[in-house]
């Protein structure tokens, strides 16, 4: 009785397992029965298998190349029953879910690859490819989404706030086939932008120039600064020289000019003793004392030394420069932030004309 | 004895110029300089004593190498006593090799020579003279004032008598003309030479003015 329970029970958790990858063959499976139907020219039944694959969500949600697969056939067989509306909306989607979708015209008959043409001519979709997240420092172009259209018309590329404030518009004008525009994290006026919810918006405008279609595609910002660069330290004391005379030079003066004059006015003396000796030693005694004298009001203790005063200066002038540098740098690392760029699922609305 | 001290003294100066050689800059300088002054002799033997006075003209040179130098002087005028009675030439010249163990001073050893010369004798003087001079900068460096003394080792006289002794001092003050390698000193000089026992004492003064270029 208990090996019965639990083989039961096992059988049940193996069915239970293997229920939603069975579902999603299923919606493939009846994607490849409507392909045969459509090829039978049972295009009701074509239609019908289509529809339920396409109505499958979740889990047994249809790839992306699969549903390009079903609406091809979708659109095809309900231009053979003649419902030119269903045509126009399977085909539509079909170009909302793939701009750049072609029809194989080996498979399609070309009435059925020219009315795909007219619908995609006149579905006005951008769709933008991007990393699902992007991490670049403000002011670069890292932020580079790549645009592609269903058919030429114009657009204006712009960044938004969550609350619709335009950031920064990134383009205006048409675009043909492929575009890539760029963003470096800044609003209009050049700062870059803070934390939070912004959109990436496209919109496309119509023949007449009016918008048709907004694609909307939402990211979520990170911005983290930069750590900012240390000042450089002041010049060492030992660099400056003394800009004031200390006593030395002005007391050397002082003491050489009254030694040597009283030098030449007394030494002759007692090399000539009992000479008479000139009044000319005193001349030039009186001459090397007052050099000496004015030596020393030259060099006097505390007198400012005008060169030193001068090399000191360029010493702090080229310190401040070197911390103006580093402000600059900081104040630049402080407005560049790393940026993270969450990007989110596009949404695309079309417009209703007032 | 009087040999052995110039060889000593020799041998001292070549000791202080010697850190020098192997470290200092080895470049060659030297001044030149004419001199004009006035000098006065005073002549005073045991029974009498005269004083005669002239102008004097002469020439000064210099030339330097790391802190050798080599000194070289030549000076001559006429000289008069008072009354015009008497009239003689003063020629005298010198040579120091010197050397400068610091900047601000010089040691030197060189001989003098000194004549005197009448219509009918000359009488020459010659040292060999000692030297030592000291220099220092009293305005920056374009006045710098100067305070030499020497002594004679040995010496000798043209006359029947032996020498005695000699001895002198000379103190100027140079001022550089700002921005030019010229430069003007004004020093004054006395020496004195005599003959063995003070039979004749000879002083010579000098005040003279050198205009010079070099440095």
């Amino acid at each position: 009785m208990t090996e019965y329970r639990r083989s039961w029970l096992l059988s049940l958790a193996a069915c239970l397992a293997l229920a939603g990858p069975a579902s999603a063959q299923t919606s493939t499976q009846l994607v490849d029965r409507a392909v045969q139907a459509y090829g039978d020219l049972d295009f009701g039944d074509a239609v019908g298998l289509v529809r339920r694959a396409l109505a499958a969500s979740g889990a047994s949600a249809l790839s992306v190349e699969d549903r390009l697969r079903a609406l091809s056939y979708l659109g095809a067989a309900e231009f053979y029953r003649g419902n030119r509306d269903s045509v126009r909306s399977a085909f539509r989607s079909l170009v909302e879910l793939e701009p750049r979708f072609q029809l194989d015209e080996l498979i399609f008959p070309p009435e059925v690859a020219s009315q795909f043409a007219i619908i995609k001519r006149d579905t006005k979709i951008v769709r933008a490819v991007l990393p699902p997240v992007v991490r670049m420092r403000s002011g670069t172009s890292g932020f580079a989404p790549q645009l592609y259209t269903s058919s030429f018309h114009r657009i204006a590329a712009s960044i938004i706030r969550s609350d619709g404030e335009p950031v920064r518009l990134l383009y205006s004008g048409v675009i043909g086939d492929s575009l890539q525009i760029v963003w470096g994290g800044l609003d209009s006026a050049g700062v870059a932008v803070g934390d939070g919810r912004y959109f990436l918006t496209i919109e496309s405008s119509g023949s007449s120039g009016a918008p048709e279609r907004l694609v909307q595609v939402p990211l979520d910002i990170v911005a983290r600064p930069l750590d900012t660069l240390p000042h450089p330290p002041p010049p060492a004391d030992s660099l400056f020289l003394p800009e004031r005379a200390l006593s030395g030079p002005g007391f050397e003066s002082l003491i050489g000019g009254l030694a040597g004059g009283i030098g030449i006015a007394l030494l002759p003396s007692s090399v000539a003793p009992g000479a008479e000796l000139s009044a000319g030693r005193l001349a030039v005694a009186g001459a090397v004392t007052v050099a000496g004298v004015v030596g020393f009001f030259r060099r006097r203790p505390g007198r400012i030394i005008p060169a030193n005063v001068a090399v000191n200066e360029t010493l702090r002038q080229d310190w401040r420069e070197r911390v103006d540098a580093v402000v600059r740098q900081n104040i630049t690392r402080r407005n560049e932030p790393i940026l993270e760029i969450l990007v989110g699922q596009a949404m695309s609305v079309e417009l209703l004309e007032q | 004895m009087r040999p052995l001290r110039r060889y000593l003294v020799l041998v001292s100066l070549a000791g202080c110029a010697l850190p020098d050689v192997m470290h200092g800059q080895r470049r060659l300088s030297g001044t030149v300089a004419a001199l004009v002054g006035s000098a006065t002799v005073g002549r005073v033997a045991s029974i009498s004593s005269e004083q005669l006075s002239g102008p004097l003209f002469g020439l000064r040179g210099t030339l330097r190498f790391w802190r050798v130098e080599l000194i070289g002087q030549y000076a001559q005028g006429n000289l008069g006593a008072e009354g015009g009675s008497v009239s003689e030439d003063l020629v005298e010249g010198g040579l120091t090799l010197a050397v400068r163990p610091v900047p601000q001073l010089s040691l030197g050893i060189g001989p003098h020579a000194r004549s005197y010369v009448t219509d009918v004798s000359t009488e020459r003087w010659t040292f060999w003279e000692a030297r030592a001079r000291l220099e220092t900068d009293l305005v920056g460096t374009s006045v710098r004032s100067s305070l030499e003394g020497w002594f004679a080792l040995s010496g000798g006289v043209s006359t029947a008598l032996p020498f005695g002794n000699g001895r002198g001092i000379e103190g100027g003050v140079r001022v550089r003309v700002a921005s030019t390698p010229a430069w003007v000193r004004l020093a004054y000089r006395v020496d004195r030479g005599t003959l063995s026992n003070d039979l004749r004492v000879d002083t010579v003064e000098q005040l003279f003015i050198q205009v010079g270029i070099g440095r």
